[in-house]
């Protein structure tokens, strides 16, 4: 069934990440699952694993408010990565607040993101971002 | 000689008044040689009646009038400078009258003095001058009554005429301003060039002009001051220059009320953004514990081993607590902005200070911290206690979270009353905060900065209702690893 098997949540909220992981896993929508607090954290992980040669995920299910680094900042700065890889990643943002700042966002950037999913996210849309 | 006094006769009729000749003698006794048929409508006499003897034409003289007249003419006869006065008479017809006679003396050979002259009645005239100056009275009253001040200035920028609101704001009275100019007032040479200039200009253009707003610091009083002028062309009468009238009025005070106003409208707008942030982050947050939970709930029904569902219910109870801290940070909230009693009382600082330290005194000893007051000891104010402790503890708590991992935390805290206000400082050494990326969002609900684990998000956000909603104001400094001060006010 999976196409995608390697998933990574960026989300300080540790119930939810945990939810996720968990349907995840009995879906079967994914095989390894990261998971990373905020940006920064992500952000640092995965230049460690591009400089390491590893594989980057191939879905990044993204959260927008989060402390230190959020998921804006986080896109900005993981374009200058993504062009290092040639691998297709999937960057879903998961949000509750979608506010004018994602509106211009997904203008100006919709290349950069598959889609804008809000939350809470149900089984069902994670069927239809593995499929 | 007959032709001539015949046409003398004929013109004198032609003549208002009458045209006489009057004859005082060195005993004092006086008559009127000559006199026109005016005399019997100027005192009510023939010219028979007093060809001899004066005495029926100063018996007409007016009681209050009479020793003045007959000094006047006393000295004409001594000085032989020509007679001139005006005065009443009371007749037996039209009874009390205004008169003005001009006649030129000339002595003869009998020692005796001759004065032709004429009298003529100018009682209407002196009605009309009378109204005049009553009516002049009268504008001049309104004027000063009038709380603007009032000035009529001509082309080169002398004073014609002022009021008394005028006069006072310079502290001089309507009579020492008269004929002035500007800079005879004090005022600064440039201000007073620019003042010409506007009124020549309104002068040229026969355009009025209207300042809308002026602002000026009183050189006396060193207060600031806002006036609002109006200038237009003015003709006044007694000038033969043409005339600016000027009308000054004071809107300091409406205008210190418009800008408390504006500065009151700021701050119940940012209170209702914040508010209206506050709603939506609360409904973000309640959605996403609720939506945890019910996933998790989902999750739980479909869990098959016992390790599998301990591991999950600790997840729901994180959960639900998260959904029960989220709530009660909202009545919390919303307890600040609903607090309707502003319950005041006279707190000591440093009573509240010293109960503040002692809730953190884990704090501060764990983390070593060095506090040091800066302010007197008797130092009190008005104020909900519940508030100030709230705020205290907010700001020296932050301080402390936010300490620099690599040097000991000193904080300081500066208080004092200046102008009845009470100023507060808390400064620290820690981390600081990049305001410029995160300054709009310092006070925010739910904001936090630096990834630590004990920030909610919540503190500077209640902070700040705390201040404002009791008319205080509350500011933020901060530079990245030097430290952060946050200066309040507080009414």
């Amino acid at each position: 069934m999976s196409t995608k098997n390697f998933v990574c949540i960026i989300d300080d909220d540790k119930v939810y990440s945990y939810g996720i992981k968990k349907i995840i896993r009995r879906h079967n929508l994914g095989d390894s699952i990261l998971l990373f607090e905020n940006g920064k954290e992500a952000l640092q992980a995965f230049t460690l694993m591009v400089e390491s040669g590893e594989e980057l995920p191939d879905l990044i299910l993204l959260d927008i408010d989060m402390p230190v680094m959020n998921g804006w900042e986080f896109l900005a700065e993981f374009e200058s990565l993504r062009k290092k890889v040639e691998k297709k990643i999937d960057i879903y943002v998961i949000s509750s607040t979608l506010d004018q700042a994602g509106e211009l966002y997904k203008l100006e950037h919709a290349g950069n993101v598959a889609d804008f999913i809000s939350k809470p996210v149900k089984t069902e849309d994670l069927k239809k971002i593995a499929d | 000689m007959d032709s001539s006094k015949k046409l003398l006769t004929k013109l004198s009729e032609q003549v208002p008044g009458v045209i006489y000749q009057y004859q005082q003698f060195s005993d004092g006794t006086s008559c009127f040689p000559f006199s026109s048929e005016g005399i019997r409508e100027i005192y009510e006499v023939t010219p028979e009646e007093v060809k001899h003897d004066a005495t029926k034409v100063i018996e007409r003289i007016h009681p209050d009038d009479k020793d003045e007249v007959l000094a006047s003419i006393g000295n004409s006869y001594k000085s032989l400078n020509d007679w001139e006065c005006e005065y009443r008479v009371v007749l037996p017809e039209k009874g009390v009258r205004w008169l003005k006679g001009q006649a030129r003396p000339e002595k003869i050979s009998d020692g005796s003095v001759i004065w032709h002259g004429y009298i003529n009645d100018i009682t209407e005239k002196k009605e009309a001058n009378k109204v005049t100056l009553e009516l002049k009275r009268q504008f001049q009253a309104i004027l000063d009554t009038m709380p603007n001040q009032i000035f009529v200035k001509d082309y080169d920028g002398h004073i014609r005429l002022v009021n008394k609101a005028a006069a006072d704001y310079f502290g001089l009275t309507p009579e020492e301003m008269i004929g002035k100019t500007d800079e005879d007032f004090g005022i600064d040479k440039k201000s007073a060039e620019k003042f010409l200039e506007s009124t020549r200009n309104v002068i040229e253009t026969g355009t009025p002009k209207f300042i809308k707003e002026g602002h000026s610091i009183n050189e006396k009083t060193g207060k600031e001051e806002w006036h609002q002028a109006s200038k237009v062309p003015f003709e006044y009468f007694g000038s033969d220059k043409r005339c600016v009238l000027i009308v000054v009025s004071d809107i300091t005070l409406r205008k210190q009320i418009e800008m408390e106003l504006n500065e009151t409208i700021g701050i119940i707008g940012e209170q209702n953004n914040r508010l209206l942030n506050f709603a939506h982050i609360v409904s973000h947050n309640l959605r996403n514990h609720a939506g945890n939970i019910s996933m998790l709930l989902s999750l739980y029904d479909e869990e098959e081993t016992e390790e599998e569902k301990e591991e999950l219910f600790g997840y729901l109870v994180t959960a639900s607590e998260g959904l029960n801290e989220t709530i009660k940070d909202l009545n919390e909230i919303v307890a600040t902005q609903t607090a309707v009693e502003k319950y005041l009382k006279k707190l000591s600082l440093k009573n509240t200070y010293k109960k503040i330290k002692e809730i953190l005194i884990t704090e501060i000893n764990a983390n070593n911290v060095k506090l040091i007051e800066n302010f007197q000891d008797n130092l009190t104010l008005e104020y909900n206690p519940a508030y100030l402790e709230s705020i205290l503890l907010n700001l020296l708590s932050n301080a402390i979270k936010y300490r620099h991992p690599e040097r000991q935390p000193v904080i300081k805290v500066d208080a004092y009353k200046n102008n009845g206000q009470f100023y507060f400082e808390v400064s620290d050494n820690g981390m600081g905060i990049d305001l410029k990326k995160h300054g709009d969002k310092l006070f925010g609900m739910y904001k936090t900065f630096h990834g630590n684990a004990n920030a909610k998000g919540i503190g500077l956000f209640i902070t700040k209702n705390q201040v404002e909603s009791m008319g205080g104001k509350i500011e933020v400094d901060s530079q990245v690893n030097k430290g952060t001060t946050f200066k309040i006010k507080l009414k």
